[in-house]
């Protein structure tokens, strides 16, 4: 073998898929090439380290909630008013809706009647994840992203705060900003999503109500 | 015959053994857990409306993964999408530039192999791979589904999944040699372990 064999050979050694007379001369080589095993070592610490790639666990009550509202969606309803700002795709699920607006900085849309404002129905303590699409036709480093929530509604991990903000960079295409949200109690309002980069500004509304399930 | 043979309890009995395992897989292709906790919640609608046929199913798990693929799949070409990488400006542990939130990024002890190899700098060179690619090296090597199952769940023959599983395994190792994950320092790791196997070979060949 030499070494261009050794680099066709390497993923069935890794799998063992060699056989004896190909796996005695791959080693062979390897005893002899410095280059092929160094090779063979880095594919081997890949190899080792793909099993423990992170994973996030399931949020909690994962399997209990997928399996209610598989039954509950079987006639999917929309759960989220389909006059979104730019669109939306709604996912029938409790835990995770979808909500699609138009891309940063470009012009509000004029004339017609007023549109009416996105909308997500909460259960009080139940968490609740809105995925925010943000479409862009360019990439934008240093944009600001402020979110705001109404009176008992609360972003998980960021208790008794009703302002949020980071730091973000847009790619050019649809960038998503999931929120987990937690409803404490009975509320209604407005989730305020301000988006800065530059002198310029983009502000989307969504409306939200949470009520006791 | 009623609408349905098949009770929510009977279906849920049947789905529930499933469950972590197909979020897994979910969460390798989507990549977060409110997109895999979405998928997963889009393939159980879809197969509650079927579930009279779900007990004549032989093999109910690779079913349920090639549901989710397509699904996946199709989800994707309607509606690619990236997760915004966000650092936040005003939480009590982080500056107003933001450093101290990209420090914190630094892996932790469980996220370095014994041998020093930062598996952070793997998930970022998995990130960069084709998603055909990416779905294969996930779905065998991080997952442990053999090429005739990933074979059943995306449709790809075993022979081009062979081939894909190849080239990126290999081009893992050009983005991790180019960014420097590789140094000085781990090759003398990886010389041990070329000798060991070296001494492995010269054993058997003994």
């Amino acid at each position: 073998m030499n070494c261009k064999d050794i680099q066709d050979r390497l993923s069935d050694f890794l799998d063992g898929e060699l056989g004896s007379a190909q796996s005695d001369a791959f080693g062979t080589h390897i005893a002899e090439c410095s280059d092929c095993r160094e090779t063979l070592s880095r594919a081997q610490t890949i190899a080792v380290a793909m099993p423990r790639l992170p994973i996030e666990p399931p949020p909690n009550g994962f399997e209990e909630r997928v399996l209610r509202q598989a039954a509950a969606c079987s006639t999917p309803k929309p759960r989220i008013s389909r006059a979104a700002i730019g669109g939306f795709v709604a996912a029938c699920a409790a835990s995770v809706l979808t909500i699609a607006l138009m891309g940063p900085f470009a012009p509000a849309p004029t004339g017609g009647a007023a549109q009416a404002l996105p909308f997500v129905a909460m259960t009080v303590d139940q968490p609740q994840t809105v995925n925010l699409v943000f479409a862009s036709n360019s990439a934008l480093e240093n944009v600001s992203l402020r979110i705001e929530l109404p009176e008992g509604v609360e972003l998980a991990g960021y208790a008794g705060r009703r302002e949020v903000v980071w730091r973000t960079s847009m790619l050019a295409g649809k960038n998503v900003l999931p929120l987990e949200l937690v409803a404490e109690g009975s509320a209604s309002g407005e989730i305020v999503a301000r988006l800065q980069h530059g002198d310029t500004e983009q502000i989307f509304r969504i409306s939200v109500s949470a009520a006791v399930g | 015959m009623s609408v349905s043979n098949t009770s929510h309890s009977e279906f849920a009995q049947l789905l529930r053994p499933h469950l972590r395992r197909l979020y897994r897989l979910a969460y390798r292709l989507s990549g977060s857990a409110a997109d895999a906790e979405d998928l997963v919640q889009e393939v159980l609608v879809k197969v509650y409306e079927r579930r009279d046929e779900l007990t004549s199913i032989r093999a109910l798990e690779p079913w349920l993964g090639r549901v989710l693929y397509n699904q996946f799949v199709d989800n994707a070409r309607r509606y690619a999408r990236q997760r915004l990488r966000t650092v936040s400006l005003d939480s009590p542990e982080v500056g107003s530039a933001g450093e101290e939130a990209v420090a914190s990024r630094e892996p932790g002890p469980d996220k370095i192999t014994a041998d020093g190899f930062d598996i952070s700098k793997l998930n970022s060179a998995v990130a960069q791979l084709s998603l055909d690619h990416r779905t294969v090296v996930l779905m065998h090597d991080s997952e442990g589904y053999k090429l005739e199952e990933i074979q059943i769940i995306t449709g790809v023959p075993v022979g081009t999944l062979k081939s894909r599983l190849h080239r990126a395994r290999a081009r893992l190792r050009e983005i991790l040699t180019a960014d420097g994950t590789f140094s000085a320092d781990s090759s003398c790791n990886s010389v041990k372990a070329s000798e060991n196997e070296l001494q492995r070979y010269t054993r058997s060949a003994q």
